[in-house]
C-alpha cells in the first residue's frame, strides 16, 4: 500500500538514453542556441549583406530612373556588363571583414572559454568523447557562419530570380545556386576549422580572438600588397603569376579562392570598371589545395591534442 | 561484489610515476580514498575517468573494461571536480540539464531530471540564476548535481566541502551521507579532511607514493589493541591513576584531562572500577569512552 | 593537544565599535573587541566580515565610524604599525618563473631589509616553515602545501609581532596541517598574536580556544570556546550515555531537577540526556555508580567548536 506522504528523497535515473552517436548534436545545439542569440551577430549579418542591398538599390534606381529620358541606354549599359555570379563573389568581398567577425563572435570562445572554465572536465567526464566535442563544436560554428553567408546570398537570389530574369539571371547559370551554396559551404568549412583550432589554444575567448583576427589582417596585407603590385605593373611578365599566388596567401585570399573557384570567374567591377589589372585571377587548383588545407589540418590536429581534461604535471 | 577491481596500474607523468603497481578492489557503499599531497588519488581518478592512459595495468570499474569501455565506464559514474568548471554564462538548471543531455538523456528527461537533482541539492529559486553570481557554496552543489544527474551507480567527489563554511560543510557531508546510504549509489570520496571522511565513510583506502598503504572499515582503522578506555577528569589527578591501578586497572597514558586506563574485565567492571577510583581520589568523571585512534593518527602512522 | 593560550592581557589589537560599510553593503557593524598575544581564531561564514576586519587591522581601509587600534596606533597607512605585521593572505598567485628562496627574498627586499640581511632571515624563516631544503625549486612545481609555506615564509621575515593568515591550511594534507600547526604553536609561543581566519573548525579547534565569530557583520561572541558553551543557556548541553541498566538510568536521571530531557536511542542503545548543569549531572552519576547503576560510557557531542559555532549561529 503506497503512502499517501510522497517519497522525494533521491532517486536513480530509470528512463532511456538517446542513442550514442547523437552526442555531439548535443553540443551542436547548445552552440548553436549561443551564437545565435547575440544580437550582434544578426546585425552583423545584416550589414555583412551590404554588397546585395547596394546592388539591389542602385539597379532600382537605374530602373525607375530608365522610365524617364535617357535611361533606357544606361540600364542596357549596367544591366550587360554585370555578370551574375560575380555579384555573390563580391558579396563576400564587401562583406568580407564583417563576416570574419561574425566568426569570431561565435567561434573565438568556443573551446578557449572552456579551456579557462575547465568545461572539459565536465564534458569529458560523461560519456562523451573528444571526437563528440569536436564535432559539436565545429558545427556549432559553421551553421551560423555557413547562415550567415547563405541568408543575404539567398535573398538576393530571390529577388534576383524575380526581378532580373530577363538579364539572364536564371539562364546565365542554371547551377547558379546550388554553386553558391557550396561555396559558402567551403568557405564556413575552412572558417570554422580554422578558429576552432585557434580557440583550441588559448585560454581566453578574447586572445584566441585577437589571435585570429590578427592572423586575418597580416595575412589580409599580403593581398593587398599583391593587389597594388598587380595594379601598378610594373613588373616582368614572368613574375606576374607569383604576385598573384601571393594574393591567395592568406586567410581572406583563401576564401575568396574557394568562391572564385567553385563560382569559376576571375570577379569583375558591377559598378565601376577600374581595370583588368586589378583583377586577382582565380588560383591554380593546387594552390588553393595548399593555402587551405594545411591551416586546416595543422589547426585541427592543433585542436585534438589541445583538448583534454588533464593538465601535464611535470 | 566489489564495484571497481585495479590490478597493477602503472600511471607516468613523463618522468614522474603517479601512481606505482597499484591494486584496489573498492567494495561498495562509501569509502574515503586518502594520502598526502602528490599520493595518486587524483590520477586516481582521473584513470578511472579514462582521462589519462595507464602505462601498465587494467583493472574493471562497474564490470566494464577500463581499457577498452571507457564510454560505458562513464555512462555509470559521477565525477566532482575539485575545481571549478561549470560552463559561463548559464543558468543552474541549463547547466545541469545540459550535462545530463551529455550523458545521454533525452532533452526533456534531463530537464526534469535537473530539476530534481537540484531540488535534492538544495538550490531552490536561485537555480535559475546565472551560475557566474553564484557563491562558492552553491557552486560546489551544482558541481554535485551535475554529476548525480544521470543516476550514477559510482559517485566521485574530489574534496567536496573545498571552500564551503562550517555550515555549508555539515549540509555537504550530510547529502553525501544521505546518498551512500540506502539509495543505491556508492560513493568514493576523496579528502584531505579526516573528519570528513569520518563523518561519510565506511572504509578508507590510504595512497602513499603512488601505492596503496592500507584498506580498512573506519571502526577497525580506529580501533585500539585491548579495547583501552579514555576516562576524561574535571582536572589531572595523578591520585586518580594510582587509585585506578589500586582497583586493579592498568595506566597507560595521559593527555591533558584524559587519562588512557587499560581495563581486564567486562566494562562494566572496569566502569564501576573507575568510579571507585574517581570516588577515593576526589575526582568528577566527565567523560568514559573507548579510545579510539582519531584517523588523523591511524592515518599518520599508516603512513610512516 | 597543545593549544595556544592567552598570555599575559595586553591590547595589541583593539577595536572600539568600529563599522565599516560598502555603499549600502555592511562590512562590520559596531564591532569592538581585543586580540592579544597566542592563537585566535576568526571565524563565521562567507561574507561575515571576515576580511573586513583583517583588512582594517592590516590597515588597508579605514572604519567608517569607530576605531582601530595596533599597538595603540592607528593602522592606517602607518609604516609603523604595518612593519610589526605579517599577512598570509588567501591567493595563491605568485611569480611562478621565480624559487621559492627568491620570492621571498624580493619579498624580504620590498620590505626594506639589505641584501645581506634579507638573505639571512629568509634563510631563517624558510628553516622555521620547513621550506630550507626545497626552496630552490621554481615556484611553478610546487604542491599546495609547499606554496602555503612560502607565503608563511614571506609573511615572517620581518619578524612581525602579528601574524593574520587566511585560510592558512587549505590544501595541505594531514602531515602538512600538523606541521604548520606547530609552527604557528611555535610562533604563539614567543608571544606573537596570530590570527586564523578559517572555516575548517575541528581543525583551528586544535591550534587555540579563543574564538572571535562574527555574524552578518557582527560580533556574535568573543573569546574561550567552553566557557562560551556554558553561557549557550538555549542549548543544554548533549550527553550520550550507555548503561547495562539503561532504561533504570534513565528514570534515575529525570528525577533530577536539572536534567531537561531524556531520551532513549534505540538504534545506538544509548540514552541522550540534555541538561543545563553538567557538573551536577556528573556528580549525580558518580552516585548512581555508588547505588549500583554504572554508566559505561559518557560522551558530550556538542562540547565542541562546530557544536558552538552552529548554535551562535543559527539564530
Amino acid at each position: 500500500m503506497s503512502s499517501p506522504i510522497s517519497d522525494l528523497t533521491y532517486r536513480g535515473y530509470q528512463g532511456g538514453l538517446a542513442p550514442d552517436k547523437s552526442r555531439w548534436q548535443v553540443i551542436f545545439r547548445q552552440a548553436l542556441r549561443m551564437a545565435l542569440k547575440k544580437r550582434a551577430y544578426w546585425i552583423l549579418m545584416v550589414l555583412s549583406g551590404a554588397h546585395y542591398l547596394i546592388f539591389i538599390a542602385v539597379s532600382y534606381f537605374i530602373d525607375s530612373f530608365a522610365g524617364n529620358m535617357g535611361g533606357e541606354q544606361l540600364k542596357e549599359q549596367f544591366f550587360n556588363r554585370i555578370i551574375w555570379r560575380d555579384q555573390f563573389l563580391q558579396g563576400f568581398q564587401l562583406g568580407h571583414f564583417l563576416l570574419m567577425s561574425i566568426a569570431l563572435l561565435v567561434g573565438a570562445g568556443a573551446i578557449a572559454n572552456d579551456n579557462r572554465s575547465k568545461a572539459l572536465l565536465v564534458y569529458l567526464s560523461k560519456p562523451c568523447s573528444k571526437r563528440d566535442y569536436l564535432i559539436g563544436k565545429w558545427m556549432g560554428m559553421f551553421v551560423p557562419i555557413a547562415m550567415a553567408l547563405a541568408i543575404p546570398a539567398t535573398i538576393f537570389y530571390f529577388y534576383g530570380a524575380m526581378n532580373y530574369r530577363e538579364f539572364g539571371f536564371l539562364t546565365d547559370d542554371p547551377w547558379l545556386y546550388p554553386k553558391v551554396i557550396g561555396a559558402i559551404g567551403l568557405a564556413s568549412a575552412f572558417q570554422s576549422s580554422v578558429i576552432l583550432g585557434i580557440s583550441s589554444l588559448f585560454d581566453q575567448g578574447r586572445l584566441a580572438g585577437a589571435a585570429y583576427a590578427g592572423a586575418y589582417v597580416l595575412t589580409g596585407i599580403f593581398a593587398g600588397i599583391a593587389q597594388t603590385i598587380a595594379a601598378n605593373q610594373k613588373l616582368p611578365e614572368s613574375v606576374m603569376p607569383w604576385v598573384d599566388r601571393l594574393h591567395y596567401l592568406s586567410l581572406y585570399g583563401g576564401i575568396e579562392g574557394i568562391y572564385k573557384t567553385v563560382l569559376q570567374t576571375d570577379g569583375s567591377f558591377s559598378f565601376r570598371d577600374r581595370g583588368e589589372s586589378f583583377l586577382v585571377p582565380r588560383p591554380e587548383l593546387w594552390l588553393l589545395a595548399v593555402v587551405v588545407i594545411l591551416p586546416v589540418t595543422g589547426l585541427l590536429w592543433a585542436a585534438w591534442r589541445k583538448v583534454r581534461a588533464v593538465e601535464v604535471v611535470g | 561484489m566489489p564495484i571497481a577491481s585495479i590490478q597493477g596500474l602503472t600511471v607516468r607523468y613523463g618522468s614522474f610515476t603517479a601512481l606505482s603497481d597499484f591494486s584496489l578492489e573498492l567494495p561498495e557503499g562509501c569509502v574515503g580514498l586518502l594520502g598526502p599531497n602528490g599520493a595518486g588519488k587524483t590520477t586516481f581518478l582521473k584513470t578511472l575517468l579514462g582521462f589519462i592512459k595507464p602505462a601498465s595495468g587494467g583493472g574493471h570499474v562497474l564490470g566494464f573494461d577500463i581499457a577498452r569501455q571507457g564510454r560505458e565506464i562513464r555512462q555509470g559514474l559521477g565525477y566532482m571536480p575539485e575545481q571549478d568548471c561549470h560552463i559561463p554564462g548559464m543558468s543552474a538548471v541549463s547547466f545541469v540539464a545540459y550535462a545530463g543531455e551529455l550523458a545521454g538523456l533525452p532533452r526533456n528527461q534531463a530537464l526534469r531530471r535537473a530539476h530534481e537533482v537540484l531540488e535534492y541539492t538544495g538550490l531552490g529559486e536561485a537555480r535559475y540564476r546565472n551560475v557566474d553570481t553564484y557563491s562558492t557554496g552553491m557552486r560546489q552543489r551544482i558541481k554535485l548535481a551535475q554529476a548525480l544527474v544521470h543516476g550514477p551507480k559510482l559517485l566521485l567527489l574530489d574534496e567536496p566541502t573545498n571552500g564551503l563554511d562550517p555550515k555549508g560543510r555539515q549540509e555537504m557531508l550530510t547529502l553525501v551521507r544521505d546518498i551512500s546510504h540506502g539509495k543505491g549509489v556508492n560513493v568514493l570520496v576523496c579528502s584531505h579532511l579526516l573528519p570528513d571522511i569520518e563523518r561519510t565513510c565506511d572504509e578508507v583506502v590510504v595512497l602513499h607514493q603512488g601505492r596503496l598503504r592500507a584498506q580498512q572499515s573506519v571502526t577497525n582503522l580506529r580501533l585500539l589493541d585491548g579495547a583501552p578506555i579514555d576516562v576524561e577528569l574535571r582536572e589531572f589527578s595523578p591520585v586518580f591513576i594510582h587509585a585506578a591501578e589500586a582497583q586493579g586497572l592498568t595506566y597507560i597514558e595521559a593527555r591533558g584531562h584524559v587519562v588512557r586506563l587499560q581495563g581486564r574485565g567486562t566494562q562494566e567492571e572496569s566502569a564501576a572500577q573507575i568510579y571507585q577510583a574517581a570516588r577515593s581520589a576526589g575526582v568528577q568523571v566527565r567523560g568514559l569512552t573507548l579510545a579510539q585512534r582519531s584517523l588523523e593518527e591511524a592515518f599518520l602512522e599508516v603512513i610512516q | 593537544m597543545a593549544k595556544g593560550s592567552r598570555r599575559g592581557g595586553g591590547r595589541v589589537i583593539e577595536l572600539r565599535n568600529a563599522s565599516r560599510w560598502y555603499g549600502e553593503v555592511i562590512g562590520l557593524n559596531d564591532v569592538s573587541c581585543e586580540i592579544g598575544p597566542g592563537v585566535t581564531a576568526l571565524l563565521g561564514q562567507n561574507g561575515a566580515g571576515k576580511s573586513t576586519l583583517m583588512r582594517l587591522v592590516t590597515g588597508q581601509i579605514r572604519p567608517t565610524t569607530g576605531d582601530v587600534l595596533v599597538f595603540g596606533e592607528d593602522p592606517f597607512a602607518n609604516p609603523n604599525v604595518f612593519a610589526k605585521l605579517g599577512l598570509c593572505p588567501d591567493i595563491d598567485s605568485f611569480p611562478e618563473h621565480l624559487s621559492g628562496r627568491d620570492f621571498v627574498i624580493r619579498m624580504a627586499r620590498l620590505m626594506g631589509l639589505g641584501a645581506s640581511e634579507a638573505k639571512r632571515k629568509v634563510e631563517e624563516a624558510l628553516v622555521t616553515v620547513g621550506m630550507a631544503e626545497r626552496a630552490a625549486k621554481p615556484l611553478k612545481g610546487y604542491s599546495k602545501g609547499m606554496r602555503q609555506r612560502i607565503k608563511l615564509a614571506q609573511a615572517m621575515i620581518h619578524d612581525p609581532e602579528i601574524l593574520l593568515l587566511d585560510e592558512p591550511l587549505n590544501g595541505l594534507d594531514p602531515v602538512g596541517r600538523r606541521e604548520f600547526m606547530d609552527v604557528l604553536a611555535g610562533l604563539a609561543n614567543q608571544g606573537k598574536s596570530i590570527i586564523v581566519s578559517s572555516h575548517i573548525l575541528f581543525e583551528v579547534e586544535q591550534m587555540t580556544r579563543s574564538i572571535l565569530l562574527l555574524h552578518r557583520g557582527r560580533l556574535l561572541a568573543a573569546g574561550d570556546v567552553s566557557s562560551i558553551r556554558e553561557l549557550i543557556d538555549r542549548h543544554p548541553h548533549r550527553i550520550r550515555l550507555r548503561c547495562e541498566r539503561l532504561r533504570e538510568l534513565a528514570s534515575e536521571c529525570v528525577k533530577w531537577p536539572f536534567v531537561v530531557s531524556a531520551e532513549i536511542d534505540p538504534l545506538a542503545n544509548e540514552l541522550e540526556v540534555r541538561t543545563k548543569q553538567a557538573d551536577l549531572f556528573y556528580d549525580g552519576l558518580a552516585e548512581l555508580a555508588q547505588r549500583g547503576i554504572v554508566v559505561t560510557m559518557i560522551q558530550s557531542p556538542d562540547n565542541n567548536l562546530e557544536s558552538v559555532y552552529e548554535y551562535l549561529v543559527e539564530a
